[in-house]
């Protein structure tokens, strides 16, 4: 058993507890974790807000469920996407709009979406954004079977059994579909790999 | 294996999903051809982007705030779980009396009070109000059923009538 493990469950006895403070330390571990999953199964930061203040207060609810030899990060994710899924059921799985889709002032006019400078060259700058978008944008097209492996793989550097785990599938499911996303996203990505070359 | 088949199983093959006889025909067919070669770097080199490129996004200020809020107003009331949905039952139950009572209230007014009324009446008003109702009763937008039913009870209260 890891420190972060005994960490966290520790953190979450005491809350279980009524101590909010250490349910608050949760928060501030977890919470960009949560944010950036959702994020990017939903495409929306106001959503992806949302559902991050939704998924700690279940958790917190449901503290007196969870089990001691569980691992309160691995029970937080599946509480997240879980909400992620039932935000995607409502819409009825039509298209995620894309991050990098520019939105719309209170003025009516268009804000492009913010890419942080990474860089003080204006050419590579301008390539980073361009590639940043694309990844977006692939990631936003891939069904939301395949989106949440490879959101889960990439933001947060999961195992597959991890995965598995999370998403209370076979771990073989996981890793076919992961290979499918890759194939997925070879496609939409080829142009700008050769771009970016 | 032919270049098709090669490539869809080049995600599996990189992956390394394929069995040991498949991955060998895989691997065979890469090496003597540049398309299929190709095809698998740009799989891996589009995954790498991914990974590079897919950055983590600071959540925005405030969602502590929020989320204490909702946890502290739910421990100050706790009763309050068991009342919404009470209150939406009593709301549903008065709802159903209300729209009984205005069933029986329409029907008492249009279909047996009349009766009892005319009832009550000398013949010769009773002839007037049949009068009446067969002449309204014949307006394009008129309540035939209530006009109806006060022919059907001035008849027989009416001169000549059956009582």
């Amino acid at each position: 058993m890891d420190s972060t493990f005994s960490l966290d469950n520790d953190l979450a006895r005491r809350a279980r507890e009524g101590d909010l403070s250490a349910f608050e330390q949760l928060f501030n571990k977890h919470q960009k974790r949560v944010y950036n999953i959702a994020l990017q199964m939903l495409g929306d930061e106001s959503e992806a807000a949302d559902i991050t203040q939704e998924a700690f207060v279940k958790v917190y609810r449901s503290l007196s469920k969870l089990n001691s030899d569980a691992a309160f990060v691995t029970w937080l994710k599946t509480i997240t996407i879980n909400l992620c899924r039932d935000i995607l059921r409502k819409r009825g799985n039509t298209k995620v709009s894309s991050l990098d889709e520019p939105k719309t002032a209170d003025d009516g006019s268009e804000i492009a979406f913010d890419v942080p400078d990474s860089t003080n060259d204006p050419e590579k700058k301008l390539q980073s954004a361009l590639v940043e978008g694309a990844v977006r944008s692939a990631i936003s097209r891939l069904a939301p079977y395949y989106r949440e492996v490879v959101v889960m793989a990439c933001i947060d550097g999961m195992s597959i059994d991890e995965i598995a785990k999370v998403l209370g599938s076979p771990a073989g499911t996981i890793k076919s579909r992961l290979s499918r996303a890759r194939t997925e996203l070879k496609r939409h990505l080829a142009p700008y790999v050769e771009f970016e070359k | 294996m032919k270049c098709d088949k090669v490539q869809n199983l080049l995600s599996e093959y990189n992956d390394g999903l394929l069995d040991w006889k498949h991955a060998a025909e895989v691997e065979a067919h890469i090496a003597k051809c540049a398309e299929c070669a190709r095809e698998l770097r740009l799989l891996r080199a589009s995954w790498s982007m991914v990974v590079e490129h897919v950055q983590s996004v600071e959540p925005p200020v405030g969602l502590w705030n929020g989320i204490y809020n909702r946890i502290i107003s739910e421990e100050e009331h706790p009763a309050r779980a068991w009342w919404p949905g009470a209150l939406r039952s009593l709301r549903t139950a008065g709802a159903m009396v209300v729209t009984v009572g205005l069933v029986v209230g329409i029907l008492y007014g249009t279909v047996f009070a009349p009766q009892g009324r005319i009832a009550s009446m000398d013949p010769e008003s009773a002839e007037y109000a049949q009068g009446h109702a067969i002449y309204a009763g014949q307006a394009p937008l008129a309540d035939r059923v209530s006009y109806g039913s006060i022919v059907a009870a001035s008849v027989s209260e009416a001169p000549g009538g059956s009582r």
